[in-house]
């Protein structure tokens, strides 16, 4: 409806797009680009953490791209094997925190207000704290001198301190631990459009809650549902301070694999292989899906319809 | 009545269950970085060692001094961009530009820091073979790309809160004589104030905690905090690295007050809060 004396919403000035697309353009795509292209470049050139990089391969003429990086990975299968091991732990690692996640997200969305804010701030100031010391604070707790073993000993039942860590679970409880608070978060989100009188109109007609559930929650919670799971799911498959503190080194991970490659070997084009083999599995589809799912997100039904498009 | 109440009860065990198992690691981290082990590590005894050894270890103040400016510094920046980006994303009128800006805008938040750390290496590499600047890339290039991280997670927030602002505020003001600049000032901003606050400290811990991102960037000029304590746990020397952890916990914690604080502002009315 236009206003009575014609003013429409408020518009942005069409210049207010333009920084952050200036900003999304060179620090996110563009780097995305250069990565794709050094993938590419001969690996014999860029061995080295070298800033003379491209001006070798500028001046050995060497723009001759070769598929060499690619080859390797595929052929020595170090790489794929850990990639897909990662995959497999984002995957466990995502369900499980649908899993756990969801109820918590219900409970905090059901809560009253004040509570809800507070509840809130919990998850996100773990969401806040970084997964290396999170997952630090795990050792603390395994530690040879942590609560578990200095109770056990306090017990007597054992002399020397037993070591818990390495282990493969180690790695598994960790990721979970890493990213359950995104999970909780993105679900409540979602689940704050929940109409509740609609699940109480539905329980006075009989529903069953199984049914209620169904036709009325999680189609409510869907997206914030697909959004903590892509959330989850594709950093996850990139970890790397969890699997490395906690699944030792010879657990084998994507993210952990980059970060040998890069500052151990310092082979910077197969480096960036890994990396754009990563980006174009993972990341690039989920981007399209995770959009499709954030949308709702952002915009939550407006209180009222836009005015005229002018 | 009471079984139909029920489920809204039982079901707060998981969430509370749930959050204590999330917070104990963290306070046996801070109760742990004042317990010291024997050499044998056999048995350990309550002390402030780690504590008082601090002012020694210059490394580690030193860099909790550069993660805390590279914090405010990438906060700041991302508030900037992520703000004009939710306005954009809100606001504007294409449908096109607006569903290409939210697409880009949510890879960063997507992205495994791995990947974005890497990525914006060679970006600076390159612009500084290129462009000779930067030369050594430092605490700079971690803000620039802690930054891009933290306006990705601006937008999100302001534009949530754009949406639910509405614009009938907006359009009374201007029916009683507001010029659009004032309306923008007087009405949007004040409401959007607690968003954009809420943003910058949430940009600022993701910065303060971030590792990987800082670690691909940083070149050997700069080290921030985690960057630190990552060195100390891999040298074996993460006992004498726990005060840093607990630093930084510690900010978290701060922070989180005045978050709630912002958190319960009240929204345009009594019955809009912010979350």
């Amino acid at each position: 409806m236009k206003s009575l004396s014609g003013h429409g919403p408020l518009r942005a000035p069409a210049w207010a797009i333009l920084p952050s697309y200036i900003w999304l353009v060179g620090f996110v795509l563009l780097p995305l680009l250069i990565v794709s292209l050094l993938s590419f470049v001969n690996g014999s050139l860029g061995v080295g953490p070298s800033f003379e990089l491209w001006e070798r391969v500028a001046a050995n003429g060497q723009f001759a791209l070769t598929g060499e990086n690619y080859r390797v990975l595929f052929i020595s299968g170090t790489y794929v094997d850990a990639a897909l091991n990662s995959v497999v732990v984002a995957t466990v690692t995502t369900l499980l925190c649908l899993i756990i996640g969801y109820p918590m997200a219900y409970a905090i969305a059901r809560a009253p207000l004040a509570r809800r804010q507070l509840l809130l701030i919990l998850f996100a100031a773990l969401f806040c704290t970084s997964a290396l010391i999170r997952t630090y604070a795990w050792t603390a707790i395994f530690d040879s001198v942590g609560p578990i073993n200095e109770a056990l000993r306090a017990l007597g039942l054992i002399q020397e301190p037993l070591v818990f860590l390495g282990a493969v679970p180690a790695v598994y409880l960790g990721m979970v631990y890493a990213y359950l608070p995104v999970m909780v978060l993105a679900i409540y989100l979602s689940l704050l459009r929940l109409d509740y009188s609609l699940v109480e109109a539905a329980r006075d007609l009989g529903a069953r809650t199984g049914r209620i559930f169904l036709l009325i929650i999680v189609p409510i919670s869907l997206p914030g549902a697909i959004a903590g799971c892509l959330l989850v799911f594709i950093p996850a498959s990139g970890e790397f301070a969890v699997p490395w503190l906690l699944g030792g080194k010879g657990f084998p991970a994507a993210g952990t694999a980059i970060w040998t490659e890069f500052f151990g070997v310092q082979d910077w084009p197969r480096a960036a292989a890994m990396v754009a083999l990563l980006l174009l599995t993972l990341v690039v589809p989920t981007v399209f899906l995770f959009k499709a799912a954030l949308m709702p997100v952002i915009q939550p039904t407006p209180p009222q319809q836009n005015g005229p498009i002018r | 009545m009471t079984a139909r109440t029920a489920p809204g009860k039982w079901i707060r065990i998981p969430l509370y269950v749930g959050l204590g198992v999330l917070y104990l690691p963290i306070i046996f981290l801070v109760l742990s970085s004042f317990r010291v082990a024997t050499l044998d590590s056999a048995s350990a005894s309550w002390s402030a060692k780690w504590y008082t050894e601090l002012p020694a270890q210059g490394q580690i103040l030193a860099a909790a001094w550069t993660s805390l400016q590279i914090a405010a510094a990438s906060a700041t920046l991302a508030t900037l961009l992520g703000v004009l980006a939710a306005l954009a994303l809100v606001r504007l009128t294409r449908p096109t530009a607006r569903g290409l800006l939210g697409l880009l805008a949510a890879v960063p938040l997507v992205m495994p820091p791995i990947v974005l750390g890497f990525s914006l290496l060679m970006l600076f590499v390159i612009l500084g073979s290129v462009t000779g600047w930067p030369v050594t890339r430092g605490s700079f290039a971690i803000a620039f790309a802690h930054a891009t991280l933290g306006a990705a997670y601006v937008t999100v927030i302001v534009a949530a809160r754009l949406a639910r602002l509405g614009t009938t505020l907006e359009e009374a003001a201007m029916d009683l004589g507001a010029t659009p600049t004032s309306a923008f000032l007087r009405i949007t901003l004040p409401n959007i104030f607690p968003a954009v606050l809420l943003g910058w400290l949430l940009s600022a811990f993701l910065s303060l905690n971030d590792l990987v991102i800082a670690s691909f960037v940083a070149g050997q000029t700069s080290e921030t905090l985690p960057m630190v304590l990552f060195a100390g746990i891999q040298a074996g020397a993460g006992e004498a690295m726990k005060p840093a952890a607990v630093f930084l916990v510690g900010v978290v914690a701060a922070g989180a007050y005045p978050a709630w604080l912002l958190l319960r502002a009240p929204g345009p009315t009594r019955t809009d809060p912010l979350v």
